[in-house]
């Protein structure tokens, strides 16, 4: 009798890893090899692991609302004071409304921590927060105005306001006046305590403002027991309080999934700095925080999205391709039937059944199920389609043959030879539904405020006001694409990698 | 291509003592051809097995030979339950499983199994070799646990040729020769005590061809089991069959036992079946007087009477008007041709 040759391997490295790697080492090797598929890979854990741990990881309360601080531009982090290296840390916040373009000017403002100086009776003051009972410092700052009338004549308005911090940017107003020249034609407003010269002013029309001059006129001290006023001449030396950002503080309280109570944030600042790392929005609320917390809502949508989708699909779809007959014939005129219907009004149609006063767990499952609704009769043809043409092949003629069950060949053999396209599909379908929930979202008909989602956080960065002048509500949408970017590159490492024609080599 | 045969006995084959393996009778497979636009309607058949008759014993190998479309592979198919029968009994060991319910016929599944022509798409791509084999003993039994089934695979690795590290292996990691070690392993795997072998060496190389043939007959005599081995290579079925039944459109025009088939051919296709086979031998002269002219007719609109009759040099008027009935030439050598009946 003849013997068989079996051919030898081509080399002895490959033949010992093929004889002694396990299926899913030889399987992790090949993913590897996928530089991109591994640096998705990571980003998607980062994602979700920011996603479970957004309590902690959220330096403010994505639901405290702060007004005055609305829109707020990112907070500078600064790392030097005087030349030193002290570390990161912000400053107070102030601001004020661009006459020109209305838009509200945020900058960073100290507060008086210690100042020094020499008073009208040039006599020297040395005051700190914290000593001799002083609690803070407050300033009075005057503002001179000056215009040029209609009958070419000077107005002078000069008003003082007190205030708390001090612009960083203008801090020399401290120290000396800060004149700001006007290149732009500012309105001045002028009001007298005559109202028969405003109402000629107002007939001309506005004032041409020609100087700004910001001094600082007097100190207010607060102390425990009252409070003082000082008239300075001059400041010699001044010191801002500084909030630096530390690390594992306490912060605001949460429940950590809902039932685990906790105070402590990976990083934060003291009250009553705030900490806008990506700035704030329309409602003064931390756009940083709002992000992580919308991850939650955004990731989670498709992963759960494609779970029932797929499931369904995989279900109707392998036993209407495998039985045939009337079975098939149905189920294909009902998915055309759901499949004719214009998506978004189906959408709209089944929210619009549903109580709109719902609570926000109910409203996002419900969101998901229609979504997943919406899809599963595409993914249920298509698979339909594949075991129609994987049941010709013979191995499935074999199986029958050995008398295996229907159920067991449809999904023993022949689902396991659709994998690869389940998986391009399922990574192609979650951004669908992450944009799906958005687009609800945008409707009103998804997630609501104060509830955070990255597509409702894009919806509100829709106007032309938002994108020039707030851009960082943009943000949320650079972490969809990079989570969309890193679902798609990791599902071609994927399918490559459970290809049995790569595990081999 | 085998080696040319010399003057050879009549192959002895032992009398069967026992009931035979597979006693097939009058097997009928149509295949309906519905066309229409919105109602279908039924507007002819595809006779694809038309009335056949033969027998399998144990141990035993029966060939089936034909041109490509006379219907073999839907026979041996048929034979087997994978596709269903329109008429006819199909006796396996005993018990007529032409129409039986499947929850009846899945214990006579494992009686009953098959290897396929394409090695490639006969096995699952996304299943391990070990999986393949192990999946079978589960099923019915053979094994309960994972070293029971790792030995059973081992052992019917090495018996097939291959190693038993291959085990681990995915289809695509083989060489066809070595795809059908495994397609046979696994129709193996559960003693069956029939096989059918569709065509099972035409897409190997003429080497490889060779193993295989030598496996298949290693296994019979381990087994006992019997053959329908179907092919359109004359000179291999004349080499593993000890009867051989020859097909044209539907119908076995010639059946009995192979060397007598083959030395002394009776039915006009048979004669100018075995004259169109090249002999590699110099010295012996083509028989070119017989030559087959014209195309194979449609399976669809067969001629009328004996469909042969469009391609015989001997058709008669009684040719077209009705289909020859079985003459028994010789014993064990049935011809189906007026030449004979009259």
């Amino acid at each position: 009798m003849v013997e068989p040759t079996v051919p030898e391997p081509i080399n002895v490295e490959e033949a010992f890893e093929t004889q002694f790697l396990s299926r899913r080492r030889l399987i992790w090797r090949s993913f590897r090899k996928h530089r991109l598929g591994v640096v998705s890979m990571w980003i998607l854990i980062i994602f979700y692991l920011i996603a479970i741990f957004a309590d902690f990881l959220a330096p403010s309360n994505p639901y405290r609302q702060d007004l005055p601080r609305s829109f707020s531009s990112p907070s500078r982090v600064h790392w030097f004071y005087d030349g030193q290296f002290v570390g990161p840390y912000v400053l107070g916040i102030t601001s004020y409304r661009d006459p020109n373009t209305r838009v509200r000017i945020y900058e960073d403002a100290g507060e008086l921590l210690h100042v020094q100086g020499y008073d009208q009776n040039d006599q020297p003051y040395s005051l700190t927060v914290g000593a001799d009972g002083i609690s803070a410092i407050r300033v009075v700052i005057r503002t001179d105005e000056v215009a040029r009338g209609p009958e070419g004549d000077f107005l002078i308005r000069s008003t003082t306001r007190e205030e708390s911090m001090i612009p960083v940017a203008r801090s020399e107003m401290l120290t000396t006046s800060t004149i700001r020249e006007v290149t732009a034609p500012d309105i001045l407003s002028m009001t007298t305590s005559n109202p028969r010269y405003t109402r000629q002013l107002a007939q001309i029309g506005g004032l041409q403002l020609i100087e700004h001059e910001e001094s600082v006129e007097r100190l207010i001290i607060v102390r425990e027991d009252g409070m003082q006023d000082i008239q300075i001449a001059t400041v010699e030396d001044y010191l801002f309080k500084r909030y630096p950002i530390r690390f594992f503080v306490r912060g605001w309280e949460y429940k950590w999934l809902g039932f685990i109570p906790g105070d402590i944030h990976l990083f934060g600042v003291e009250a009553p700095a705030q900490l806008f790392l990506f700035g704030a929005d329309s409602f003064g609320r931390d756009v940083f925080s709002r992000i992580l917390f919308g991850s939650r809502i955004s990731l989670s949508v498709g992963l759960i999205g494609i779970l029932i989708t797929f499931t369904i699909g995989l279900f109707l779809g392998g036993f209407s391709g495998f039985y045939g007959g009337w079975i098939d014939e149905g189920m294909m005129r009902l998915t055309e039937i759901l499949m004719s219907i214009p998506g978004l009004y189906l959408l709209i149609a089944l929210r619009s059944v549903l109580p709109p006063e719902l609570p926000s767990t109910v409203t996002y499952l419900l969101i998901v199920v229609i979504l997943s609704f919406i899809g599963w009769p595409g993914m249920s043809r298509v698979i339909r389609g594949m075991v129609l043409s994987l049941k010709q092949r013979e191995f499935v003629e074999a199986a029958k043959a050995m008398g295996y069950p229907p159920r067991r060949i449809i999904w023993k053999h022949i689902i396991p030879n659709t994998a690869t396209y389940i998986i391009v599909s399922a990574t192609l379908s979650i951004p669908g539904y992450i944009l799906g929930e958005a687009g609800l979202s945008f409707l009103g008909f998804g997630i609501r405020e104060p509830q955070a989602s990255w597509g409702l956080m894009l919806s509100q960065a829709q106007n032309l006001t938002a994108l020039q002048n707030y851009p960082w509500l943009l943000i949320p949408g650079a972490f969809l694409f990079f989570a969309i970017l890193a679902f798609n590159l990791f599902g071609d490492a994927i399918r490559d990698a459970f290809d049995p024609r790569s595990l081999g080599q | 291509m085998m080696p040319a045969m010399t003057q050879k006995q009549l192959k002895k084959i032992p009398k069967a003592n026992t009931e035979p393996l597979l006693v097939v009778q009058n097997l009928k497979k149509f295949f309906p051809i519905r066309s229409g636009f919105l109602i279908e309607r039924t507007r002819g058949y595809v006779k694809a097995v038309d009335d056949i008759t033969f027998t399998v014993e144990k141990n035993h190998t029966m060939g089936l030979v034909g041109e490509s479309g006379c219907g073999k592979t839907t026979a041996g198919r048929t034979v087997i339950r994978l596709i269903d029968v329109t008429d006819g009994t199909v006796k396996v060991e005993g018990t007529d499983i032409a129409f039986l319910k499947e929850r009846r016929l899945k214990e006579y599944r494992r009686k009953m199994q098959i290897v396929f022509q394409d090695p490639m798409s006969s096995l699952n791509p996304r299943m391990t070799v070990g999986e393949m084999l192990s999946e079978p003993l589960y099923f019915h039994g053979l094994a309960r646990t994972k070293q029971q089934a790792n030995q059973i695979v081992k052992d019917l690795l090495t018996s097939v040729g291959l190693k038993s590290h291959h085990m681990d292996r995915y289809p695509h990691q083989f060489s066809g020769g070595q795809r059908q070690r495994v397609a046979i392993a696994r129709a193996v795997s559960v003693h069956p005590s029939l096989i059918v072998l569709d065509e099972p060496t035409s897409a190997l190389d003429v080497s490889v061809q060779a193993q295989i043939i030598n496996l298949l007959k290693k296994i019979q005599a381990d087994l006992g089991a019997g053959f329908l081995f179907i092919s359109h290579d004359l000179s291999l079925v004349r080499f593993i069959s000890d009867h051989a039944g020859i097909m044209y459109l539907g119908k076995i025009v010639e059946q009995g036992n192979t060397d007598e088939i083959f030395e002394h051919p009776q039915h006009p296709y048979s004669q100018a079946l075995l004259a169109a086979a090249p002999i590699p031998d110099p010295r012996k002269k083509r028989d070119r007087k017989n030559l087959l002219g014209g195309n194979v007719p449609s399976p669809i609109h067969r001629p009328s009477g004996c469909f042969f009759r469009t391609r015989c040099k001997y058709a008669m008027k009684v040719c077209e008007e009705v289909y020859p009935e079985y003459k028994e030439i010789t014993p064990d050598h049935k011809v189906a041709c007026h030449l004979y009946l009259k």
